[in-house]
């Protein structure tokens, strides 16, 4: 299987209420079972702390064809921003995720009014 | 939305971790299971009797008769004979696994509904036709295969993430972040978890608590009866966890033109055990002593000794906890389920500002901070006061445990130091109290906030005053069975830092936030703190020491970007 996630403009860099657009593509080998494609939008932390992930928009197709692409548009929310502390690190991505086998394709983001993360170490 | 999950993508464990994994889950999914095993073998066992064949009995004889099994001391023995498999058998099991129990009341009753020469229909083994019993019972054992049930899960759970790691991601692609957390299997777990807990504490609660509070209240009718004590027993059993002790008191009293026996000290019987309680309860009723019994005019069967309430029952609301714990996990794991939700099925919404003010409150009070300082000394000297004792208890008698009385000096410093604290914290309520107004109520990064104080109290005892601004970063981690917070100040902006007398007891001042920093955040493990910090200095007694968050939002939507 081939999952592919593209920013319009290859942009990775999103202030709040900007639109993420951009587009999702696939090609589902012959054989391969997949139930859905879904396109999640989300942040997660890493460093100290336990990982926490916040999804804050799913987009679904419940009957992908074996070779297509999807073009997606999301409003970036007005927080949290991206981040970079001594302790914790929060960051976006887009994922695309295909179903049950969970087969994924991530593209790192930026959200925040800045094209940098927030540095507060 | 927020969802917490317990392992990143990078944490799988390694060769040695998966070794001690496999055991230690292992250990738990086999126990579990050997445990299940049994429960369900003797839930069939009690069950089968109703598949049995259906024939006429006659009852021999029918009496209480004292084991001597010190935790079921009675036991209705029924002795009847029936036909089977061409012949006259006699049996006395009342039902399959009948061991007898701890009240004499039930075993009596079970003895009279079974009168002597009367005719009953009695179930009788196919293969096994020696075997009879006259009840077929509910096999509520079953209910208990729900403990061993979840170590039958945690260890499954606990393999199944050990070892998952060998099948994915074989061929090196991009392992899912958001896949944990959009499956929603952590929240439903939770949800379940908290279920199971409001339901066990729940059924806990109504056989502890509420059914026997309603046999008090409905007892308050019973009429005063002489009654004379026939047998009063402190009976002792080995447990796992040492020797249990419960008091059992036989006592005997004439109503309805007969004379009856039982052995019901109080409706609360759970709490009827315990080796002190169990002697206390044999000082007021030993052999042969003559006492007041309770008793059902209405069915004189029904006595009670005792009737008071007395503050060891508040004990019985202990299942309250459970219950209302369980519905907390069970809100928090709904509500996580309910986010994940609208995240399919709506865009994100802002929060928005609020423009107007807002009084601050701090988190912990000086009445709080004394509260918990006192609950600390209390429930820390409690324990060690124990050891302590018996250290001095050596000393008295002339052979020192040394050992002991060097080990418990550093758990006496923080006893001291706890018993300080409720001191400290005494004196603490007396302060001045700051009284803070934050305008806007919730500022964003960027703009201008305005916070102004005064104090309630004397405002002329404090010699300096620092209120400030702090953001600070907050990162909580398992390390073990611990649970670890660490905490990184990353900001600091001083509102006011006076010593003088006009100054410290109102003022306003004012603050731009500076927009190149982070907003408040807060996620289950990992937090952006913003607090208002009141420092107050009083010679020659506790500071003042308030510390207030404050929500502090991402910069206005296309305002201005950095400088």
């Amino acid at each position: 299987m081939v999952l592919t996630l593209q920013t319009k403009d290859g942009g990775i860099w999103f202030k709040p209420a900007d639109l993420v657009e951009g587009r999702a593509s696939w090609h589902i080998d012959y054989g391969e079972e997949v139930d859905s494609i879904e396109l999640r939008l989300f942040w997660y932390t890493s460093g100290k702390g336990s990982q926490d992930v916040g999804i804050v928009r799913v987009l679904r197709d419940d009957s992908p064809d074996p070779s297509g692409h999807r073009d997606f548009s999301i409003r970036a929310p007005e927080g949290p921003y991206s981040f970079s502390g001594k302790l914790i690190t929060l960051s976006w991505a887009i994922e695309l995720v295909a179903l049950p086998s969970g087969e994924t394709e991530r593209l790192d983001l930026r959200i925040g009014p800045q094209p940098v993360e927030v540095d507060i170490a | 939305m927020k969802i917490s999950v317990n392992t990143s993508s990078e944490s799988r464990p390694g060769c040695a971790g998966k070794g001690f994994g496999t055991i230690f889950f292992g250990v738990f999914f086999l126990m579990g299971s050997l445990f299940t095993i049994l429960i369900v073998g003797e839930a069939w066992k009690q069950l089968a009797p109703w598949f049995w064949s259906k024939t006429d009995c006659t009852i021999l004889s029918s009496g209480v008769l004292h084991t001597s099994d010190p935790q079921r001391p009675y036991r209705a023995l029924i002795s009847f004979r029936y036909q089977a498999d061409g012949r006259s058998r006699e049996s006395d099991q009342l039902f399959r696994g009948d061991k007898g129990t701890s009240s004499y009341d039930r075993a009596r009753d079970i003895a009279e509904r079974y009168p002597e020469g009367s005719s009953f229909s009695c179930r009788v083994s196919p293969n096994h036709p020696s075997h009879a019993v006259l009840e077929g019972r509910i096999p509520w054992i079953v209910l208990v295969v729900f403990f061993p049930l979840i170590f039958v899960a945690i260890g499954g759970a606990g393999l199944w993430a050990t070892w998952r790691g060998d099948s994915s991601n074989e061929d090196g692609g991009v392992e899912s972040i958001s896949q944990s957390a959009a499956s929603g299997r952590g929240h439903k777990f939770m949800i379940g978890f908290g279920l199971l807990f409001v339901a066990v504490g729940g059924a806990a609660f109504v056989w502890i608590t509420l059914m026997p509070s309603v046999r008090l209240a409905t007892s308050m009718m019973w009429t005063a009866t002489p009654c004379t004590v026939v047998d009063s027993t402190l009976r002792s059993w080995s447990t796992d966890d040492g020797t249990s002790y419960r008091a059992d008191v036989l006592y005997e009293y004439q109503a309805g033109g007969r004379s009856w026996r039982s052995n019901r000290i109080d409706f609360f019987s759970i709490l009827n055990s315990g080796r002190t309680r169990g002697r206390s309860i044999l000082d007021e009723y030993p052999d042969g002593a003559s006492a007041t019994c309770w008793v059902d005019p209405r069915n004189p069967s029904r006595s009670v000794l005792e009737r008071r309430l007395g503050p060891r029952h508040l004990l019985t609301l202990i299942p309250l906890l459970f219950v209302l714990a369980g519905w907390a996990v069970t809100k928090h794991g709904w509500k996580k389920m309910r986010s994940l939700q609208a995240a399919e099925q709506h865009p994100p919404e802002d929060v928005e500002a609020i423009e107007g003010s807002l009084l601050l409150e701090p988190q912990v009070g000086p009445v709080g901070k004394l509260g918990g300082s006192l609950f600390f000394a209390l429930f820390w000297n409690g324990i060690v006061s124990v050891f302590v004792f018996q250290a001095w208890k050596g000393w008295q008698s002339g052979s020192p445990d040394w050992f002991l009385t060097i080990f418990l000096i550093p758990f006496v410093l923080v006893g001291l130091f706890a018993i300080g604290l409720v001191g400290y914290s005494l004196l603490a309520i007396a302060n001045p109290r700051p009284r803070l107004t934050l305008t806007p109520a919730r500022p964003r990064l960027g703009e201008e906030l305005m916070l102004e104080w005064s104090f309630v109290g004397r405002a002329r005892r404090l010699a300096s005053v620092r209120i400030f601004l702090e953001g600070r970063e907050e990162a909580i981690y398992q390390r073990g069975t611990d649970t670890i917070t660490e905490r990184e100040v990353f900001a600091t902006f001083d509102l006011v830092n006076t010593e003088n007398d006009w100054e410290i007891p109102r003022g306003t001042a004012e603050l731009l936030i500076p927009a190149d920093t982070m907003h408040s955040f807060q996620a289950d493990s990992n937090k952006i703190i913003w607090e208002i910090k009141v420092e107050g200095e009083i010679e020659n007694w506790p500071d003042v020491d308030e510390n207030i968050p404050i929500d502090i939002r991402p910069m206005r939507i296309g305002s201005t970007q950095w400088s």
